[in-house]
Parts: C-alpha cells; structure tokens; sequence
C-alpha cells in the first residue's frame, strides 16, 4: 500500500477552498460547543463540555472509559439530542438539527463499531455515499441510466482511486459482510471521505487495527488535515493521539478536565489520576 | 370458453396480479427492509377504491349494496385512482413505523393494522357494505364475449406486468435500490451519510403500495367482488413467503416464489381429495405448507432460490479494456451472484 499517491486521491478531492480556510481561519471556529450537557436520569454522561474546533486541525478527544466521549461526539453528529447546551457548525446553530441535516452540510462520523451496509459490495459502500447524485433525484428515476450514467462512472473512478490508495482495489467488489475488521473500519472511513465532509468526527478508528495499518491511516489523516479537512478524533491508542493530533482534550466524569497538547497533557496530574481512579 | 380454458385465464390473471403485489412488497421488505405486514391493506385499498369509483350510486341494482362515493370513472382512470390511494394508505401505514422500532416491533405494529383496518370495514355497513362486501364490480370487457374479454384482460394483466417490472426495476436496481438496500441494511449509517430514512422509507412504501392498489383494482375488476374475507392478513404472509423462497431483494427470484407458492402450491392443495371428518384441512393444508416452506428457507436458506444479485464494478483500468458492449450498464458488468 502506498500513501504517495496525489491528495486529491486520498481524500476523494476535498475541495481547495477548503484548505484557504484552512490557512487562513483562526478564531473562526468550525465547530463551537457551548455548555454541552446529556443527562440520563440522575446520570450525566456529558456535564457541561464546551469546545472549539479551528478548520484544518486535526483534535483529539481522550479519557479513561465512561468518560462521555463517545455521548459528546453523539450529540455533535445529531446521532442523540442533548439535554441542554449548544452546537454550532460553520458558524450556524444546528443543536437541533437531524443528523442527516448535519451530514449533508459536512458534519460527517463514523461510528464506535464500524458500520457498513454489508449487503452491499465495498466499492457501493463508498458509491452509495455521494451526495445529491443525479441518479436519486426524480429526474434521475424518470429519465433513466442516460441522464445519470457520466456521474455514476467518475464517482466509481473516485471510489477505485480511493480503494487502491487504501490497499483495497482487489476487494471492490467483495460483499461488506465478508470483509475484516479491519478492512470494515477501512470502508467505513472511506466511505465518509466520498462525502467530501468539511469536518469529520471518528470515534476510535484504530480500534482493531494492526500497527502497520493503524500508521497508514495515521498519515491518511494527516494528508487530509494538509488539504484542510478537519478532525476531531476519540482514541485510546495515545501514541497516535500524539503523532496527529494538534490538539486534545481530556474528558472524565463527563467534563473537560484538561486540554493542550499531548506532550504536555502527559505529564499532568489530574490528567493521571483520571486515567487511574477513572 | 372449456372449463379447462377459464381456469388456466383465472391462474394466469392471479399470477399477474400476485406479481404486481410481491414486487411491490418485495421493494417494501426486501429492498427497504420495512416489515409492512399489512401490505394487504394497500391492496384491499386499491381493490375498494377501484369498485366505488366504476360501480356508479349505491341505489342502482336495487340498493341492494352501500357504500361510499359510487361514481362511475373510466377503468383506466379507476385504476390511477386505485394506484393512487394504495401509495396513500401505505405512506400512512408507513408513518406507523416511522417510530425507531426494530423490525420485529414494526412487523408488529403493521400486523395490528392489518387486523383493525379488516375489522373496522366488516363492521361498518354504510361505508363499504361491511362483511357483505361489494360485488358487480364491473369488468372493462364485460360487453365482449366470455371467450375474447377473458383473454383480453389476462392480456391487459400481462402489459401492466411488463410495465410494472419496469418501473419496479427503477427503485430496486441502479442507483436507488443501492441506496435502499443501505437503508435496509443500517438506518443510522444512511443517515449518517445524510439520507432521510423518512424520506426514503415513506417513497418505498408509496411505490410499494401503488404496486399493491394497481393488484387489488385488477383482480377485483376480474372476480367482481371484493370483501373482508379476500384481506386477511394471511395473504400478507402468503406474498412474504413467495418473497422468501424466491430470494428477497431479487426481482427474478421475487417472480418465481410467487409463481411456484400463488399458483403451483395454493392451487396443488385444492385438487387433493376432502376429508370428510375434517372439513377445512385440504384449505388450510396450504397455509401449513406455507408457513414451514417460511421457516425451512430461513433456517436453511436465508436468501431464497436467488441470491441478492452483486453488481460487479470494473476498475478505471480494466474499462478501458472492455469491449464495449460491456458499457450496456455503465460501468457495471455482469451481475454476480
């Protein structure tokens, strides 16, 4: 597998505005969290966290488990509403949005569990996920395969290029549900990059993966920060955390307990004693 | 017309509009995976809609029958009419599910209507002539002789199978069948990717439930009757197993499951001899064969007689190889089981 392959490639041509603003956007936040709060009956699994994401960062969100990670990212993505607090997107209040909504602005995830359609081939995995294809409109229903044909090939075109680049290209078009672990977490990160997300949130995506892969998605995502995505990332393989993330926040108890670099969040003592008593 | 000759036209008008219904149902629960167990009732719909919009008022024939509406429309215009109230009452049926209930719950909850929707008809006179139900629906070619209108409607059952499979073929291949079958196979996930499930659910059960009106305005217009006890929920599970052997989400497998349980096996039950000290057995025979044949494939074979078709993409490289025949599906080939 190689990584040397052009940007445009790896991350299915995120846009160049986007790294403009990449450049050029600080203290203009991508994404602001504001006194995030979920509670479920007398527990809170996320007290009052507030956060800012600048674009083109990648940010990584640690902590021992139960922390609120994962509910955090959840509210984030509209996946669960919260019980009080605020989120805002490029600039706009999407509290209330469905998560659909937020996709389709480029409020992008994956999931805990990598989650693909496992009817599916992997390359329909990645094709399914284009947005706005011509072929779903009415128009596209009507007129048939001559009014959405041009589009469908080059999205097919992306989705090779982007399998090759991941050491994929051989299992196009094996079913999802034969596919690894592995290779499911591959898909699925593949599959929100075919969306050209603006801000994409993963939660745990070494998870299960060996070393070798666990670096080549590493520099994935350091390539895709180059072209201005941004990255807010649960982990708990710290090493990674520290090799990529600009960036980190420490959760425990369901709030923000530290934030800084990784370097220097090491040497921290309530960083420590969360990670032990936590 | 031999009696040999009207039972094969009534088998062939029952196949056509079985069809209709279990690639309706089959976009419903093996494309979209919406358990719509009460897919009888979009047909039933459809069946109504057609007989109070072509039987004209209620006091012709002696007002021996009441219901509603009564006028007298086209037939091509009573079957639009009939498709369109079948795609109604499934996005209604549809809203039902639109709670995040898993699969076997919503099964559940389509179940119940069915049997509300059945029992509250039977039990309103005045609205579509109760347990009675209608009858002297008309025919289109009731003014042509037995022998030529006969086979002129299984024609005409023909052409909207054609047709049917079409359009049916639209929603469950290409573009929008991928997208279904995403659905079908994570809700969240096709949110996620910014899909409304709403949306996409409530479309598949508004062609489902055209498909099954177009079915029920069909053969009510054929059998010229239509009552309670031609929608029990049962004949949900009839179409369910036809999907089931056939191979869900598979067009053609769709086809012969309901081709081998709507006529070979409900029809083969009927020719085996009474019982006289159980009257009824040879009747339910066929529901007891149905409902192991539904048990035996999902034990044993899951995916039916056909699998799901896999469409094969061809790398950027290997296209520039293809001949071009090839292209007949983009940059799609063969299907691949």
């Amino acid at each position: 597998m190689s990584f040397h392959a052009s940007h445009d490639e790896v991350s299915g041509g995120v846009t160049s505005s986007a790294t403009q603003v990449a450049a050029t956007n600080f203290g203009s936040p991508i994404l602001k969290v504001t006194d995030l709060v979920k509670q479920y009956g007398g527990v809170r699994a996320v007290d009052g966290v507030s956060f800012e994401v600048q674009p083109g960062t990648i940010v990584g969100i640690i902590g021992p488990n139960g922390a609120g990670k994962s509910t955090a990212l959840t509210m984030i993505s509209g996946f669960a509403s919260p019980t009080s607090g605020r989120i805002e997107f490029g600039g706009q209040d999407v509290t209330h949005q469905p998560m659909h909504m937020r996709a389709r602005q480029g409020l992008v995830r994956t999931f805990q569990i990598a989650r693909v359609f496992d009817g599916l081939t992997a390359i329909e995995n990645l094709i399914v996920a284009v947005p706005n294809q011509r072929s779903l409109t009415p128009m596209g229903l009507l007129a048939g395969r001559r009014y959405w044909k041009q589009e469908e090939d080059a999205i097919v075109d992306r989705a090779y290029h982007l399998m090759e680049t991941f050491g994929m290209g051989e299992k196009a078009n094996e079913r999802a549900r034969n596919l690894s672990g592995g290779q499911r977490r591959a898909v699925e990160i593949m599959r929100t990059l075919m969306m050209r997300p603006k801000l994409l949130l993963v939660d745990e995506p070494m998870a299960g993966l060996n070393p070798r892969l666990t670096h080549q998605l590493e520099d994935i995502f350091l390539e895709l920060r180059a072209q201005g995505l941004t990255v807010v990332l649960i982990e708990h393989e710290l090493g990674t955390v520290e090799r990529i993330c600009s960036e980190v926040l420490v959760m425990a108890w369901g709030k923000i307990i530290a934030q800084g670099g990784m370097a220097e969040l090491r040497t921290r003592r309530e960083v420590q004693d969360a990670y032990v008593i936590g | 017309m031999t009696g040999i000759e009207f039972y094969v036209v009534v088998l062939l008008v029952y196949l056509g509009t079985d069809l209709l219904a279990a690639w309706g149902l089959n976009l419903e629960y093996g494309i979209s995976g919406v358990a719509n167990l009460a897919y009888i009732v979009v047909i039933a719909a459809g069946a109504y809609t057609y007989a109070i919009l072509s039987l004209g008022p209620d006091s012709g024939n002696g007002g021996f029958q009441l219901y509603v509406v009564g006028w007298q429309l086209p037939f091509a215009v009573a079957v639009i009419a009939a498709a369109a109230v079948g795609a109604l009452v499934g996005v209604i049926i549809g809203v039902t599910g639109l709670k995040r209930i898993r699969q076997d719950y919503q099964g559940m909850v389509m179940l119940v209507i069915s049997l509300m929707a059945v029992t509250v008809v039977g039990a309103d006179t005045g609205f579509l002539n109760g347990q009675a139900g209608l009858s002297l629906i008309p025919n289109p070619f009731s003014s042509l002789s037995p022998a030529v209108g006969d086979w002129a409607y299984v024609a005409m059952v023909a052409l909207a199978c054609v047709i049917g499979f079409f359009v049916m073929r639209r929603f469950t291949g290409g573009p929008m069948g991928r997208a279904l079958r995403a659905m079908r196979d994570d809700e969240h996930a096709v949110a996620a990717m910014g899909f409304s499930v709403i949306r996409l659910r409530l479309m598949s059960q508004a062609v489902g439930g055209a498909f099954g009106g177009v079915s029920g305005a069909l053969l009510a217009a054929f059998i010229g009757g239509w009552s309670p006890g031609a929608w029990a929920y049962v004949e949900t599970l009839a179409l369910l197993t036809a999907i089931i052997v056939g191979g869900m989400g598979n067009d053609m497998g769709v086809s012969l499951g309901t081709f081998v349980i709507a006529v070979l096996l409900l029809q083969a039950v009927q020719f085996l001899p009474q019982i006289s000290s159980h009257t009824g057995l040879t009747e339910a025979l066929g529901w007891i064969i149905l409902g192991v044949l539904t048990i035996t494939f999902l034990w044993v074979r899951p995916q039916g007689i056909f699998k799901e078709r896999r469409p094969f993409y061809r790398s950027p490289g290997e296209t520039e190889r293809s001949a071009p025949g090839d292209s007949a599906t983009g940059r799609v080939a063969a299907p691949r089981a």
